[in-house]
Parts: C-alpha cells; sequence; structure tokens
C-alpha cells in the first residue's frame, strides 16, 4: 500500500486482519458510547446519518459479529484491546462477551430494482423487505459459523412471546432449519429481481410470497461461547439505504418501525436520502409517515449532532488515532522510527523572510499615514499589543503578528474617531468613544490579513488539518494523505519529515482545489458557484483593514423565519443547499442568535476555507438573505 | 518505493520545488509499480528508476525537461498483461464474427440468427474445425491463444511457427480427419503475429522483388503441397483458400500499407496460394502516435541531437531493406514512442532503445534495451 492514506474505502479492505489493523474505535466512542440514547440502540430503529466518507461503513463492518469474535478471541494483541474497550462501550459487548450479532447487509445491490418491478407499492416493498431478512439471517449464520467456532447445530434462535404463529414461516428456531427457509426465500425473489422480464403476479413463486418475517419473530440467539452459553441479541446493520428509491426507503422503515420487532436493525445513510428541511434539521420536516423522532426511531447523526467544539475536539483525537495507525503503513516511511502524525505537521509559526518584513513595515508605517495615526497614538497601541501578546497561550506571537495587530487597531482609531471634530491648532489625537482592545480575534485577522500582505501561512498544524475536515474522516484522510505525499518528498530527499507551516499550506490549499474541483453531485456547478460567490465576500469583508468581524468570516446568515419558509416550499434553491450539506460544501447552524434576530447560519466547509483563504474560526458571518443565495447559486 | 532512484531523479531534473517533486514521485511510483517495473530486460536493483535516472542523465542539462516529459506524455507501453487481453480477443472478436457471417451465407440466414438455427449452428462448427491458425514468430504467444481458446480450437487446428515440414503438414491431414470424416482439408488459415509497426517485414516489395514472411509462407506452402501430393496424399489446405492475417497490435502506417501491399500481391502473384487475404488486428494505434514535426518538435530536436550512425551501420541490411538512409526516427521512419514489455520495436525512436558508443555520434544508453534480431 503506496500511501494508504489515499485509499480509505473500507469496502475496498478484503482482508479482516489488516482492516483491523487500521481501523480506528474512535468512532464507536465519538457516535455511540456516549450517545443520549444509547440504552435504545438495539431496540428501537436506528437511522446512522453522516455525509459520504463519515465512517459509516467503517463503523457498521467493525460491528460485525465476525470481527467482534476476531477481536475477542485475541485479547492480547493491543489494537484488539482498544477495539474492545470501544465496542463494549457502545454495547456490543458485556463483560467481555459478545452482546450483539450484528451483520451488515449492503443494500446498493439489486433492491432498488424491485422498485421498478410492475408490481402494487406494498408488495415491491414486501419483496425487497424479505430478501432483505432472508440475506440477514443468511449473514447472521456466517458470521456465527465463521472460523468454525461452532457448528450450525450448537446455534438455537429463541422467539419472541407470542410469536408462534410466526415461527413456521422461517423454518422453525433451529439454524438449519431457518438457513433453508431463508435460502429457499432468498432464491425465490432473486429469480424474480433478476429475470428479463418479471413474472406476472400471479404466477410468483410461492416461497416469495409466502410470509416471512424472521424480523417479528426472532428476539435472540443462544449460542456456544468459550464452554459454556451465551444469549446475545441479533442486529440487521443495512448499510447506504440511500440507494434506495425514496419512496421505498419511505415503505421499508416504515415497517422496519413497528414496534413490536425485537430484532436490532440500523439503517446507515448518506444525508441526501433526507428531505431537504431533515438535513437542516427543521423539527417539523424530521417526522415521516407518523413516526416520531425519539419515540419511534432514533437518529444518529455523524456530525453536527452535539456542541460543536466539543465535537471538534473529540474529531481530533479520532482523526489522531487514524492517522497514527496508516502512518507506519506509508513504504516510504517503513524501517524509520516515526513520532506520532501530530508532530509531522507541527503549529510552529511560520517566520518572514528580512525582505518581507521590511516590506510588511513600510506598509504599516504608509496605513499610519493613511489612517492619521499620530506616533503617540501608535505607541500606545502597540503597547495594547505587546500587553496582549505578552499574556497570551498563543504559539503565534512573532513580530509581524504584532505589527499586523498595530495596522488592524490603527483603522479602528481611525474609524471610530473619525465622527470628532478635527483642530486647527493641536494634533488630532482624541480618545476613541470605545476603547480598542487587543484580544484573539484581532490577532487572528492579523494572521489572515498577513497571508493576503506578505503570503504568511495561516492554515497549518495538526487542529487546523481536523478543523479543515469538518469532522468528516475520509476527508480528513484525504487531506492528511496530500500532506503524507509531501512527508514522502521530504523521506526521499532525506530531510527531517516534519512539514514547515508554508508546506503545509501548499499543499492543502492545493488538495482543497482539487477536492472542489472533483464535486460531482446533483447540483454540483450550482454549490460550487454559491460558495466561491460566498468565500469571495467573506474574504472581502475579512480583510477590511479594521477587520469589524475580528477574525473573519466563513459564512452568511439567513433570518431563520426566511429560511423556514424555503425549506418547506418547492424551491430549487432548497435542493441545492441539501447537497451543499450532504456532500460537505457547507455546514448550516440554526437559530443562532445574534442583533436580537435569529439566523440560519450557512458556513463554508473547511475545504472551501483552505481554498479561498478564509479562516476555520466559526461565527463570523455576512448578514443576508435567500435571494443574494438564490444569485450566487445561479 | 526506491528512495534513492527518486533522489537522483530530482537531483537530475533539479526539482528544487518540493510541489513539483511530490508530484513527479507519484508519478513516477505508480507507473514503475504498475507497469514499467515489469520490462522484461529489467532485473532486481535495476528497474525503471534507475534506468530512467541513467538515461535521463546522459542529456545535456536543458535538454531533460522535454526528454522526461516525452517519458511522461508521449510514451505507450503496452504490457504483457495488456497484450494478453488482445490474444485473449483475438478469437471471440475477430475470428468468431467472421465465422458467423460466413456461417449465416451457408445457411441462408441472417449472421445475428446464426445461434438460434441448427443449420447456422452446424455450418459454423463446420466452418470452425476447418481453421488453421499459425503463429508467425514468438511473439506470437501461441501458447496463450491456446489456452484462451481451450475448448474451442482443438490442438490440431494450431500450430505454433511457419516453417512446417512434411510430416507436420501429413499428420495435420490426418488429424482433421479424424475429428470429422467429412473433413478433408482446411479452408481458412489466420497466420497470426504479435506486432506490426511498418507492415514491412511481413511483405515488401523492392528492387522488382516480392519478399517478407507472406512470401516466404506462400513459397514453403507451395514447396510443401508439392512434396505431400508427390506421396499420393492430399495436401491439408484446399487450393485457394482464404488467408487471414492478424496483428494482435498494429499501428495504422502499417495496417494501411498491409492492405495495399496485399491488395497489390493479390493482384500480381501468379503464383499465390490463396484465393482472398484479409488483415485485422486486436488493437489498431492511432495515426497520431507517431511522432510528427509541428506537434513533437522537441522530442525531434532530441532525435536529431542524440543519434549516433553507428546504428544504421550496425543495422544496414534491415534498415535497407526499408530504404532508409539514417534510423533517426527508428526503423520505416515509423517514429513511435511505442514499447512493449517483451522487447522495444525497432520501430520506436532509438532515443528509448539506443545503445551506442561515442564513435559516430552520442554514445547513449537505452532506457528500454532492446534484444535486437537484426544485429
Amino acid at each position: 500500500m503506496a500511501n494508504p492514506f489515499l485509499r480509505r474505502a473500507t469496502e475496498y479492505i478484503r482482508d479482516d486482519t489488516t482492516f483491523l489493523e487500521i481501523v480506528s474505535p474512535a468512532p464507536l466512542t465519538t457516535f455511540l458510547a456516549e450517545h443520549p440514547r444509547k440504552a435504545d440502540i438495539f431496540d428501537l430503529p436506528i437511522r446512522v446519518v453522516g455525509a459520504p466518507g463519515s465512517g459509516k461503513t467503517m463503523l457498521a463492518m467493525l460491528a460485525e459479529f465476525r470481527l467482534v469474535e476476531m477481536i475477542l478471541r485475541d485479547p492480547t494483541n493491543d489494537t484488539n484491546k482498544q477495539l474492545s474497550v470501544a465496542l463494549a462501550g457502545a454495547g456490543f459487548l458485556d463483560d467481555g462477551k459478545p452482546a450483539v450479532a450484528a451483520v451488515r447487509i449492503p443494500m446498493e445491490s439489486e433492491y432498488r430494482d424491485f422498485w421498478e418491478l410492475p408490481y402494487e407499492d406494498s408488495v415491491k416493498t414486501k419483496l425487497a423487505l424479505w430478501l432483505v431478512q432472508a440475506r440477514t439471517m443468511l449473514g447472521l449464520l456466517r458470521g456465527l459459523t465463521n472460523g468454525d467456532h461452532r457448528r450450525l447445530d450448537e446455534i438455537r434462535f429463541i422467539a419472541r412471546d407470542a410469536s408462534e404463529a410466526q415461527l413456521e414461516q422461517i423454518g422453525g428456531l433451529t439454524a438449519a432449519g431457518i438457513r433453508d427457509r431463508a435460502l429457499e426465500v432468498q432464491r425465490a425473489i432473486y429469480s424474480i429481481g433478476a429475470s428479463l422480464l418479471p413474472p406476472d403476479i400471479d404466477k410468483l413463486p410461492k416461497a416469495a410470497t409466502d410470509p416471512y418475517q424472521p424480523f417479528e419473530c426472532i428476539q435472540e440467539i443462544d449460542i456456544p461461547w468459550m464452554g459454556g452459553r451465551l444469549t446475545i441479541k441479533p442486529l440487521a446493520i443495512l448499510d447506504d439505504v440511500h440507494a434506495l428509491h425514496p419512496d421505498q426507503f419511505e415503505q421499508i422503515f416504515t415497517a422496519l418501525a413497528r414496534r413490536e420487532i425485537k430484532f436490532g436493525r440500523w439503517l446507515m445513510m448518506r444525508l441526501d436520502a433526507l428531505s431537504p428541511g431533515a438535513v437542516f434539521r427543521s423539527a417539523r420536516s424530521v417526522a415521516t409517515h407518523n413516526l416520531k423522532p425519539d419515540r419511534d426511531y432514533v437518529d444518529i447523526f455523524m456530525q453536527g449532532g452535539e456542541s460543536r467544539d466539543k465535537e471538534r475536539r473529540r474529531f481530533r483525537d479520532m482523526a489522531a488515532d487514524m492517522a497514527d495507525r496508516y502512518l507506519p503503513r506509508v513504504t516510504a516511511f517503513r524501517n524509520r522510527n516515526l513520532p506520532p502524525f501530530r508532530r509531522l505537521v507541527p503549529d510552529e509559526p511560520p517566520r518572514l523572510s528580512e525582505a518581507k518584513m521590511r516590506e510588511l513595515e513600510a506598509l504599516i508605517d504608509r496605513d499610519q499615514r493613511r489612517f492619521d495615526v499620530t506616533p503617540a497614538r501608535r505607541a500606545t497601541i502597540e503597547e495594547l499589543v505587546a500587553g496582549y501578546l505578552a499574556g497570551t497561550q498563543s504559539g503565534d506571537r512573532e513580530r509581524e503578528v504584532s505589527l499586523a495587530m498595530v495596522r488592524v487597531l490603527m483603522a479602528r482609531y481611525a474609524n471610530r474617531v473619525s465622527d470628532q471634530q478635527v483642530s486647527l491648532f493641536e494634533d488630532f489625537d482624541p480618545e476613541p468613544r470605545t476603547p480598542l482592545k487587543a484580544n484573539a480575534a484581532v490577532a487572528e485577522a492579523a494572521r489572515l490579513h498577513l497571508q493576503a500582505l506578505s503570503g504568511r501561512a495561516l492554515h497549518y498544524g495538526f487542529d487546523a488539518l481536523c478543523d479543515a475536515s469538518n469532522e468528516n474522516a475520509e476527508l480528513f484522510l484525504q487531506l492528511a494523505g496530500a500532506l503524507v505525499a509531501r512527508m514522502e518528498t521530504q523521506a526521499i530527499r532525506g530531510r527531517v519529515l516534519a512539514l514547515p507551516a508554508n508546506a503545509q499550506q501548499d499543499v492543502l490549499r492545493a488538495k482543497a482545489a482539487e477536492i472542489m474541483d472533483g464535486w460531482a453531485f446533483p447540483f454540483a456547478r450550482h454549490v460550487r458557484a454559491m460558495v466561491d460567490g460566498i468565500a469571495a465576500d467573506c474574504r472581502e469583508v475579512s480583510l477590511l483593514p479594521h477587520a469589524r468581524l475580528g477574525a473573519g468570516a466563513n459564512a452568511v446568515g439567513v433570518l431563520e423565519e426566511e429560511m423556514g419558509k424555503l425549506l418547506l416550499a418547492n424551491d430549487e434553491l432548497a435542493l441545492i443547499l441539501k447537497y451543499a450539506v450532504a456532500h460537505g460544501a457547507i455546514e448550516v447552524t440554526r437559530n443562532y442568535g445574534q442583533g436580537s434576530k435569529d439566523w440560519c447560519l450557512i458556513e463554508l466547509s473547511g475545504v472551501v476555507a483552505l481554498s479561498h483563504g478564509l479562516t476555520l474560526r466559526r461565527g463570523g458571518f455576512l448578514e443576508r438573505d435567500t435571494d443574494y443565495l438564490r444569485e450566487k447559486g445561479a | 518505493m526506491n528512495l534513492f532512484g527518486l533522489r537522483l531523479i530530482a537531483q537530475i531534473m533539479n526539482w528544487t520545488d518540493d510541489g513539483v517533486a511530490t508530484a513527479e514521485y507519484t508519478w513516477l511510483s505508480l507507473m514503475a509499480a504498475t507497469k514499467y517495473d515489469g520490462y522484461s530486460d529489467f532485473r532486481a536493483g535495476s528497474r525503471f528508476t534507475e534506468n530512467f535516472a541513467i538515461w535521463l542523465k546522459q542529456f545535456d542539462a536543458e535538454d531533460r525537461q522535454t526528454a522526461y516529459d516525452f517519458i511522461k506524455r508521449r510514451l505507450v507501453y503496452i504490457s504483457n498483461a495488456e497484450l494478453y487481453r488482445a490474444i485473449e480477443a483475438f478469437y471471440p472478436e475477430t475470428v468468431t464474427p467472421h465465422l458467423r457471417r460466413l456461417a449465416a451465407q451457408q445457411a441462408g440466414i441472417q449472421p445475428h440468427e446464426v445461434w438460434g438455427s441448427g443449420d447456422g449452428v452446424a455450418a459454423f462448427k463446420r466452418i470452425k474445425r476447418r481453421s488453421l491458425f499459425i503463429g508467425m514468430s514468438d511473439g506470437s504467444r501461441i501458447d496463450i491463444m491456446r489456452r484462451a481458446n481451450s475448448g474451442r480450437i482443438t490442438q490440431e487446428q494450431v500450430v505454433p511457427m511457419m516453417n512446417i515440414g512434411t510430416e507436420k503438414w501429413l499428420d495435420l491431414a490426418k488429424k482433421i480427419k479424424e475429428a470429422d470424416a467429412g473433413d478433408t482439408q482446411f479452408e481458412h488459415v489466420y497466420l497470426i503475429d504479435d506486432f506490426t509497426a511498418s507492415g514491412t517485414t511481413f511483405i515488401r516489395f523492392k528492387d522488382g522483388k516480392w519478399n517478407g514472411k507472406l512470401q516466404k509462407f506462400n513459397d514453403m506452402l507451395i514447396g510443401a503441397r508439392e512434396a505431400v501430393e508427390a506421396q499420393g496424399k492430399t495436401f491439408p489446405i484446399v487450393e485457394n483458400y482464404a488467408l487471414h492475417i492478424h496483428h494482435y497490435v498494429s499501428t495504422t502506417q502499417a495496417h494501411e500499407a498491409l492492405l495495399e501491399r496485399t491488395e497489390r500481391a493479390n493482384r500480381e502473384w501468379s503464383d499465390r496460394t490463396f484465393g482472398s487475404i484479409d488483415v485485422t488486428q486486436g488493437t489498431l494505434l492511432p495515426a497520431s502516435l507517431k511522432l510528427t514535426a509541428g506537434r513533437d518538435d522537441a522530442v525531434i530536436a532530441l532525435c536529431e541531437k542524440y543519434y549516433n550512425h553507428d546504428l544504421y551501420l550496425r543495422l544496414i541490411e534491415h534498415a535497407g531493406e526499408a530504404e532508409q538512409s539514417d534510423l533517426k526516427m527508428g526503423y520505416a521512419d515509423c517514429a513511435l514512442p511505442l514499447i512493449l514489455e517483451h522487447n522495444t520495436p525497432n520501430n520506436s525512436i532509438p532515443l528509448l532503445w539506443a545503445e551506442t558508443t561515442g564513435e559516430n555520434g552520442h554514445a547513449m544508453q537505452p532506457l528500454f534495451r532492446r534484444r535486437d534480431r537484426h544485429g
């Protein structure tokens, strides 16, 4: 594997051992172990929703019984120890033994085709649903008998109370009976879906039309485990259900949400499958078919579901863990004693060359004259800045930052005294009505200005890399992969692997542009135009000398009332926004209160911010309306 | 990953920009691993990266970027895996459609109806049994062709080389009858070779005389027929059989030349043994593959600058057949940027394969060393 960072999709990893070596247990902890509805995740239907690359399939594969058993059978392995702790935290283990038998059913195959058959919706839904159930039962049995750890006749299924009538239709409670019936159902239904011409409804094979509902009937499974018996709960993980037709998905989801079902069922899906309202988390639009979130089902969002600062911190841990697992697998780094990935992308600030520093000083002097700031006032401002920098925890306290902060404050000073009367007889140096303040926002604005004025790197360091990834594992690996490719160059050239700030920024910016150029999803052209337009406006405002938005803007705000109407309307802009969110071009923050108004913030994603040289700090936004979005996305 | 080789290339190419170096390392590593390292003449410790470094270094510093860009953007390398695909496709994509058309004619139906008609299927099988496949050189990879078509073509329908003795002809006559008593002779003969760039090796007319593999095959067949019939036996190929010439890979120049020359031979050869002749290929390389003035001036200039006339002197007999006065653009002036994994054609530009000392021109080291039959 030349650069494993660049080969992410877990489906491509065929070998379980390799998968376990590189899989990070962090998503289990991040999204499941501390979920407020953790107690219900094996009882209620669960929709695990995430953008492409957020780690849904990795999570599903890791939870499969086959891998859980492989992990538990070799507890001496350090990787397995970490994974088993995470599995236990998410409820997959109980007292060091499996508590759940999960099986992942990819939904990308022929299920969608059943919706094209010339039958009634209810018939088409049943065919797909029964095929899913048959394959789940076969997958379960394959997982339970994997590695010859137990025989088929040692597995017993336990039925739900009052399900006697349904036992016969699923082949009884013996594993062999259940397997034979599942095979029969699978064969019959597959023959319908795969036939060149669909049979007439009255000629459907009996095995495909007889009742078959193992999910409603089976409650637990009794298996031999390390010399004893163990009762575990079955769980079907339907992966990539967004591949279904939307109506088909609704019907299957409704069927799976029946309360009497004791079989665990998770639906892993992309945001695309949801309505714009649901993507924007409008409470009114999430309810579906009389099903209510949290009562009838639980949504687990793999991004943006909790406090964003907390989420960012958690993602950094997860990303560091993943990167440290991938790094030793890079061919060029073999036989090297590698430090943690974090140390290879240090946040040591860049330094301007002497020549650039002289240019900057000259510019500040010119601006001092332009803003009519007296030497005494400049000295006061410089003291203010020096005082802030002396007390700050930030590692970036270089002289150029101090100079750029002085420039921002001089511009602010000029603004604040602009309405005061100029005296003809003395130096005009009044105190501003609102005193000037040097703080972190001004420092961040200074760094942004330095990027524009002197080409000084703005985006570097592990935290910036994580923040630019918008808590998306795949995006992180893509960006990190580009940095690793540059580290390979360092290795080839016989240099230290750690990348200086400027190199990091060059790589990240080029990769971000490449990612954006590669966008290929519905409305991608409109989304690109919209984010480019917003980014250009944000940058213009961010670079105003007085930096009125502090660290700078990377978002626009639309009044909640207006956004609410848009999301409920049949408007193409709503779809553009939905796909922009679903594919990581923007993020949305609802009900953001500022200036006694309620805003919906459309925040540019980290990749867009990288590409356009905007701050990754959140909060700075331009007040706009939906017409503005429509115009930019045209 | 060959760190040392890559570092060397970076020094030779003077890649001071890390971004450029990273992009090029990625490309070099990918191409070496997936293609170029497989070249049959490379050995452990001296594969693509090392040879590429040595090759680049022999150019003057100002010419290196042109040489590098040529390899990156113009070189076409046909790997064994790719050639095998062309071999495997020969029967289903060339032979079957042709035989199906003939079977349809015989059965009085449309070609697409052949598999649905008993008469069509029987005709197809009969024509197939009466087809003989002959390899023209080692490159025809008859072993691969035979394995790929196991169950379709019998052992007795395949002859791995052109020089067939009388005994073999008698054996073929015996075997075709054994397969079906009604069959006594082959009606279709496929002559198979791996690659043609100019068509000259296959058929050429020079100094009022025809020459080439086709001429040799025709002469051989006349002699063999006489020898077999002298023994009172039936020669296993009918008079005026249908001749099919197939190359797995052909340039457009060769394809056009073969069409033109075989048509002329068909008209002019009084002693031709075949009744009809057609020319096919698995992969037709486009005419744009050839280096041309205007588009490839920089590389053509390198071909001039680093040419060593020793090459021509060494290969004069062979090159003379193509009526050339130098070999700057390769045999028959084909000017190809082409490498086959098992060898480099002499029709490719010598810049790629020339191995010369400093006499009569520039001393050159090859990037893809050529195993030369002609000297």
